[in-house]
């Protein structure tokens, strides 16, 4: 295993330099001047100019992204060019949020995901089912920021329960991992049904139920575990496209969040840190999918990696 | 099935708990508590708690509690003494002086001095993205008995308005020079305003701590914290739900909500910024002044202000913006009349006129609202007028770009000045400011129109200045580089128990000190 693992990680490098490339040859390729965005209508020509080369943007692509290149080797990400400060900082802060923020909505996606399907699939074609698809297709078609703005009216403006967004507390992360959770909830849900169902029909259940096993050990034992393994790979996907930041959910809530800033960063063109976050995911879902195969490896101890 | 009975009891248990918890939760903390804090929503982050080296106005606007101008502007928009005691010109023109207020403390305890208001001065010229605004300014030193000398080349007479500017803060010279860099210093600023600098967290907040010494009085209000909630609806639902206490921007939907609801108080202040249609006179078809004129006739502004904007932005009558001085709207002749546009078009030989209009959408409030407006407009004179939106950053390099590579025929920009002074909103129509250079979008060029400029600029006498100023409106509102649409509403709201907000709002979204404003 720890061959496998070294292995993959040596092949990520690779992936990773080519995702450095594509992000800075895109960045540079959409149209709009950094220098233009920053200085607004006030700027003339010279000062634009004397932005430019501060920043290094005057220089032949190659030398750029040699340079980024040098810096990155030593664990720099340069300085963002909107706010001056270094990118890895301005990156750690916002991906404080966007942690707690995935953790806390994984875990209810887990949480009615998980229980919705299981409900349903040891009851298929009964009330309990169709009620657990419902749940389900709701959390997939609901638009996140359509759940949020209701939470917030419910919950903030007409009951005062909870705050309506910000940071400034950790009641504040309660309603956007709802949302958020919500609309994973429902991806997980649909595909734990059909794995369980998939499963539950195999000969070794009906064995295990022959054998006389109790209903809860088959399901827990023979047929969750096995249903599982699908579910994974969904749940480290979604846990992935979290990390990366749930742009909706954190413009809604307020939150300072990775995903929000990318978004402000493109928009302003700081090269910088759009690099900086866009290598930061690619490395984030490398982790994952590592972490997924091994997740697989412990829920069926057929798979071995050599 | 027992597994499913436990399974459905422990998911009961939670359900009962979550209630439980839910409900047994504080009501808001803060409202139980004696209100001491001041929290604000602004659209955009606070980048820096620099004015120097801050950008958004309504951000410069809460780093400038931190620091403080020389004057500022009084609820009738005119000059009044702030830091700056009083005044002199001198050599002609050519100078200004400052008498600095004496015994101004500041947060590391030091008392204002003329040294650190030139070092202020000097620092923003070189370090503020709005250094060009003093551009004229030759020197800045000091005399005897705490005053400020700023000589310019040549007589320049927006020059005492532009320190109404905000972003032109004073600080302490000596905290400057300690941290070492502008960079370290913004991180901490020391400057002499109501409220001291306590912590930035980017994309998040900046909170601030009253400054007892403050030499206009202690604030009333202990701290201030400045939220940035991007969305609107997030923004009017934390002023609804108490947890922000101010906002600022948001639709005009919203504000007649607001407005009619007696637990907020909605300000409306008059606002220095408009929209303007430009259109490129160089290039067939706008480089005709009656197809220009054509589209100024067949655009009807007053339905635009009142149904999109809910009679909450006012028309723009004139290329300067209606608080701005020297401002006159008796050279508007163009009331909504498609007849005449049509006859306009026939006489130019485009009856049936087609065109591409284009804008960053999304940038300015309603701005997709108002663009469909005028394309049915133009419809009914007879004008094909196609959309075509970008990306803000693709559009703002695309304006900027040089006649020959240009292909905007008509566009949306917001334009307004800083100081209430026309100098700024129309110095853009001179052939310096013409792409790439400045923002002469629609490539507008006329030699006595840059005469009657650099006359104003050195006109010492406000009144025959004034007088320049309107021939200078005249001469563009008969060529008509870009139609004037409508003044860039700002809206602000606050919690009825917050008191004295509403003279604090500046016409270009800043604030000024607010050290007096109370809670009931």
């Amino acid at each position: 295993m720890r061959d496998y693992l070294t292995r993959r990680a040596l092949f990520a490098i690779p992936s990773l330099l080519a995702v450095t490339v594509l992000i800075f040859l895109a960045l540079r390729a959409v149209p709009g001047d950094p220098a233009v965005l920053l200085a607004g209508d006030f700027a003339t020509m010279e000062e634009l100019a004397a932005m430019r080369a501060r920043w290094g943007l005057d220089r032949p692509l190659v030398v750029q992204y040699a340079l980024f290149l040098s810096h990155l080797v030593r664990g720099d990400l340069g300085d963002s060019i909107v706010s001056d400060l270094p990118v890895r900082d301005e990156i750690l802060q916002r991906f404080r949020v966007t942690v707690v923020l995935a953790f806390a909505a994984i875990g209810v996606a887990l949480l009615i995901g998980l229980s919705t399907s299981l409900l349903g699939a040891t009851r298929p074609y009964t009330v309990w089912d169709y009620g657990s698809t419902v749940v389900a297709m709701l959390g997939v078609s609901t638009p996140i920021f359509w759940s949020g703005m209701l939470l917030i009216l419910l919950f903030a403006v007409m009951l005062g329960w909870l705050p309506s967004g910000g940071v400034g507390s950790w009641q504040a992360f309660i309603l956007p991992a709802v949302s958020l959770g919500f609309s994973a909830a429902g991806i997980i849900a649909r595909q734990t049904r059909s794995a369980m169902l998939d499963v539950l029909r195999q000969d070794y259940v009906r064995t295990a139920r022959a054998k006389g096993l109790q209903e809860r050990r088959v399901i827990d034992r023979h047929a969750l575990r096995n249903a599982l393994i699908p579910v994974v790979t969904i749940v480290g996907l979604e846990f992935g496209r979290m990390l990366g930041g749930a742009i909706l959910t954190e413009t809604v809530f307020s939150l300072p969040g990775l995903g929000s800033f990318l978004i402000i960063s493109i928009a302003k063109r700081d090269y910088p840190v759009v690099q900086g976050i866009v290598l930061w995911l690619a490395l984030a879902f490398v982790v994952i999918n590592m972490l997924v195969d091994v997740a697989y490896a412990a829920l069926d101890p057929r798979i071995r990696y050599a | 099935m027992g597994f499913v009975h436990e399974r459905r009891r422990g998911l009961w248990f939670l359900v009962v708990l979550g209630l439980i918890l839910v409900i047994a939760w504080p009501v808001r903390p803060t409202l139980a508590q004696p209100k001491d804090t001041l929290v604000i929503a602004l659209p955009i982050e606070v980048p820096s708690a620099d004015t120097h080296l801050a950008i958004g106005l309504p951000a410069i606007g809460m780093a400038a509690q931190i620091t403080d101008t020389l004057v500022v502007l009084d609820e009738r928009g005119r000059v009044t003494p702030w830091l700056a005691e009083s005044w002199t010109e001198e050599d002609g023109g050519r100078s200004l002086v400052f008498k600095i207020r004496d015994n101004v403390k500041m947060h590391d305890g030091r008392t204002l001095t003329a040294d650190d208001v030139v070092f202020s001065i000097d620092r923003y010229r070189k370090v503020s993205i709005g250094r060009s605004s003093l551009a004229p300014v030759e020197s800045v030193t000091t005399l005897p008995g705490n005053r400020v000398k700023l000589t310019t080349k040549a007589p320049f007479a927006p020059l005492l308005r532009t320190f109404t500017y905000q972003s032109i803060g004073m600080f302490s010279k000596a905290a400057i020079e300690k941290a070492g860099t502008d960079q370290e210093f913004a991180k901490h600023p020391i400057g002499p305003g109501p409220y001291k600098f306590v912590r930035l967290v980017r994309g998040d907040r900046m909170e601030l701590e009253a400054f007892d010494q403050y030499w206009a009085g202690k604030p009333k209000i202990r701290r201030v914290i400045v939220r940035y909630v991007p969305d609107i609806s997030a923004r009017v639902a934390a002023l609804e739900t108490g947890d922000v206490d101010v906002i600022h921007d948001f639709t005009p939907q919203d504000a007649q909500r607001l407005k009619g609801d007696p637990n907020f108080v909605f300000i409306n202040p008059p606002s220095a910024g408009f929209i303007r249609f430009n259109m490129n006179t160089v290039r067939p078809p706008f480089n005709d002044v009656r197809v220009r004129q054509a589209m100024a006739f067949a655009i009807d502004r007053d339905a635009i202000a009142r149904e999109i904007f809910k009679g909450l932005a006012k028309v723009s009558r004139s290329l300067v913006p209606a608080n701005a001085f020297g401002y006159v709207e008796t050279y508007d002749i163009y009331r909504y009349n498609p007849e005449r546009a049509r006859t306009l078009l026939q006489e130019a030989g485009v009856p049936n006129l087609s065109f591409t209009f284009t804008y960053g959408a999304g940038r300015y409030l309603m701005d997709k609202e108002v663009v469909e407006a005028v394309q049915a407009q133009l419809a009914k004179a007879g004008v094909a007028m196609r959309i075509n939106q970008m990306e803000w950053g693709q559009y703002s390099a695309m304006l900027r770009l040089p006649l020959e590579r240009n292909p905007a025929q008509m566009s949306f920009t917001w334009w307004r000045t800083v100081n209430n002074d026309a100098d700024s909103a129309i110095g853009i129509y001179t052939r310096r400011e013409t792409p790439p250079r400045g923002n002469n979008v629609p490539f507008y060029v006329s030699d006595e129109f840059e005469r009657l400029y650099e006359a104003q600029q050195t006109e010492a006498d406000p009144e025959k200045r004034r007088g320049i100023i309107r021939q200078m409106q005249q001469a563009l509102m008969q060529d008509l580089p870009a139609v004037p649409m409508y003044q860039q509403p700002i809206f602000w709201a606050t919690r009825k128990n917050v008191v004295g907000y509403a003279k604090k709002v500046t016409s270009i979204s800043t604030t000024w000190p607010l050290y007096d404003v109370e809670f009931k």
